[in-house]
């Protein structure tokens, strides 16, 4: 989608994208009930999946470092067929999950306003469609102008909030007030690994999920061979110091019974900062969260829209898809995907029963994910054989060895997390595990298989640019 | 690959229209709301938990000072047998929550739900006014216990 015009994205910004698109702050205070087990859940979310997916994307994107990332790599590995599903499975999940993170945006806001706005409906679709639409059109200014606004709302909304809570936290600690948490061993670290935890291991991976998106961008990187490994570097220390430090600060300021995310997080901020005598910092705080979630709904926003943009540009989807602006945004897929997700929040807001069907459609959302990461990592694997000259400035250690280690890990991370997606929650009684996991995977194959049917009907008169070879 | 604005305006007419159709139609669905038909107790939750054998071993109040609806709730770190509990290694971690309208109980789970990307081993239920929690380390028995209990309250 380069436009032509000097490549935008250096080290900092390539960053600044998975940094927004992986860390929330929303997921500490959920971790923070686990006490210092924490420490070892989110070990288990790194060794399995954030690690290998770090390794893999740094590898793939300096080796193909092409437009449409998951989707030129998986390309690459397993033909068109394979990466249009990758592509539209992330885009697809996108769809059913915005309203997720604008419901976040908007309760958060409320906040700084008038924290019983986060109820009323009319005030969250206000703020939603605003952010939502807002957002959509920063994308449609350009990566350089949506990567400045990521940056700035990353920086703003979650590094310095979650630096602002580490501080305090540790100025808790060395006060010798007593702490939230049972006295510290090593032992307490561990998980309590069991059948009735088991799926929390899928919650910890995912937690990671989005290390990816940077590869997204990659025709409008300085130097992607070597600005890549650099910046996915830089963005997984960030994102693993801050997630756990935060987490850690909270639990030891705040006790257990305050802590559940039914109230939102700006609830568990407010506990937090009364320890201090700081509740006036609330509604600034807010301020800067709901511009941090905006910076994460921007990651997500743009990436797989420049990737399904990618596939049509190759002529796989009509030209609607094709269209991109004056400054290379995929105008088509940022209108459809605007559009269907407003009409999705709608539902989501203001369909009283809507609650277990969006649940569900929700659940769908991580089985997608998870097919996206297995084709990734299989792709990683698959390359290094049926490619093994490419150059690639970033090369996982250890030969093919190393490689199968870590494309293996991820995969069978994402493998168990899809499974364990299967299983109904505990309180869904009314339905049996079989009939739980037959909806699922025939929900999540109606999402995820629409790029056969395109593929399928696929016109000469689609591809529009026949000539231009988009790298990707 | 820019194209003239007309090719883009019957596809937006058609959007436009869908969207309003769309609001119209979930906005009066949205606005036929019931109150609550049937309160819970907190002390029915309290003796089912009993009846199951379930003993608390931590209970607490949860303070929410801005959260909108909200009536009261307890915390409750319950066990099988509390001689035997470490705090390091909770066995079933619960949230009781009252709310004073549905919008809020809602709202609640919502939040709840959709705080992370896979709800895990969280469990939630939905009990007249109370909204209950079930969230972070557990013990596969104790849940089972848990479950027996929630499943002998009518609401």
């Amino acid at each position: 989608m380069s436009n032509g015009k000097s490549k935008a994205l250096g080290v900092f910004a390539l960053a600044m994208i998975n940094v927004a698109a992986v860390l929330s702050l929303r997921n500490c205070p959920s971790m923070a009930i686990y006490g210092w087990s924490s420490i070892g859940w989110y070990l288990i979310g790194t060794i399995a999946f954030f690690i290998p997916l770090t390794l893999a994307g740094a590898e793939l994107a300096t080796g193909w470092p092409l437009g449409g990332g998951v989707y030129a790599w998986v390309r690459e590995a397993f033909g068109e067929e394979a990466g249009f599903v990758a592509v539209f499975c992330e885009w697809s999940n996108n769809l059913v999950w915005f309203p997720t993170v604008l419901a976040f945006i908007a309760s958060t806001f409320a906040y700084f306003l008038n924290p019983a706005l986060a109820n009323d409906n009319k005030f969250m679709f206000v703020v939603m469609m605003v952010a939502f639409w807002g957002t959509t059109i920063i994308s449609l200014l350009g990566e350089r102008t949506s990567s400045r606004f990521g940056s700035f709302g990353v920086v703003a909304g979650t590094i310095i909030p979650a630096t602002f809570i580490i501080v305090l936290g540790l100025a808790y600690w060395f006060s010798g007030d007593p702490i939230s948490l049972p006295p510290f061993s090593l032992s307490a670290t561990l998980p309590d690994i069991n059948i009735s935890t088991l799926p929390f291991i899928a919650v910890v991976v995912l937690l990671f999920a989005g290390m990816e998106m940077a590869g997204f961008h990659a025709l409008e990187v300085k130097n992607p061979q070597k600005d890549y490994p650099k910046a996915m570097a830089l963005s997984a220390i960030l994102i693993f110091v801050l997630a756990v430090a935060t987490t850690l600060a909270i639990a030891i300021v705040v006790p257990v019974n305050q802590l559940s995310l039914a109230a939102g997080l700006m609830q568990a901020f407010q506990s937090f900062l009364q320890s201090f005598n700081l509740t006036w910092v609330v509604a600034p705080l807010a301020l800067l969260v709901a511009l941090g979630g905006l910076a994460t709904l921007a990651s997500w926003l743009a990436g797989p829209a420049l990737g399904l943009g990618a596939v049509a540009a190759k002529g796989n989807m009509p030209p609607f898809f094709a269209r991109t602006n004056k400054n290379g945004a995929p105008t088509g897929v940022l209108i459809l995907q605007a559009v269907i997700g407003t009409v999705v929040s709608m539902l989501y807001l203001f369909v009283p029963s809507i609650s277990t069907t969006y649940w569900i459609l929700s659940a769908m959302t991580v089985l997608l994910l998870c097919i996206v990461y297995m084709l990734m990592f299989a792709a990683l694997i698959k390359l290094r054989y049926s490619q093994p000259g490419t150059p690639r400035a970033f090369k996982i250690p250890g030969g093919i060895a190393g490689i199968w280690v870590t494309g293996g890990t991820g995969f069978i991370a994402c493998m168990f997390t899809f499974l364990v997606s299967l299983i109904p929650p505990a309180n869904y009684e009314h339905m049996s595990v079989l009939a739980y996991a037959m909806i699922m995977l025939i929900g999540t194959a109606i999402l995820a298989l629409p790029p056969l049917v395109f593929l399928r009907l696929k016109k000469p008169s689609w591809n529009i640019q026949p000539k231009k070879e988009v790298q990707g | 690959m820019a194209n003239g604005s007309s090719s883009y305006l019957s596809p937006a007419i058609i959007l436009v229209a869908v969207l309003v159709v769309v609001f119209m139609a979930v906005f009066l669905a949205g606005t036929n709301r019931s109150e609550f038909e049937n309160p819970m107790d907190i002390s029915a939750f309290e003796q089912a938990l009993h009846d199951e054998g379930l003993q608390t071993c931590i209970q607490g109040d949860v303070n929410w000072m801005t959260t909108p609806g909200f009536v009261r709730g307890l915390f409750y770190d319950i066990s099988t047998n509390c001689s035997t509990f470490d705090p390091n290694r909770p066995e079933a971690r619960v949230w009781v929550l009252e709310f004073s309208n549905i919008e809020a109980r809602d709202a609640a789970v919502r939040n709840f739900e959709t705080s992370r990307r896979h709800i895990g081993s969280a469990i939630v239920w939905v009990k007249g006014s109370m909204v209950i929690l079930v969230d972070g380390s557990q013990r596969t028995e104790v849940v089972s216990a848990l479950r027996e209990a929630m499943a002998s309250i009518e609401a």
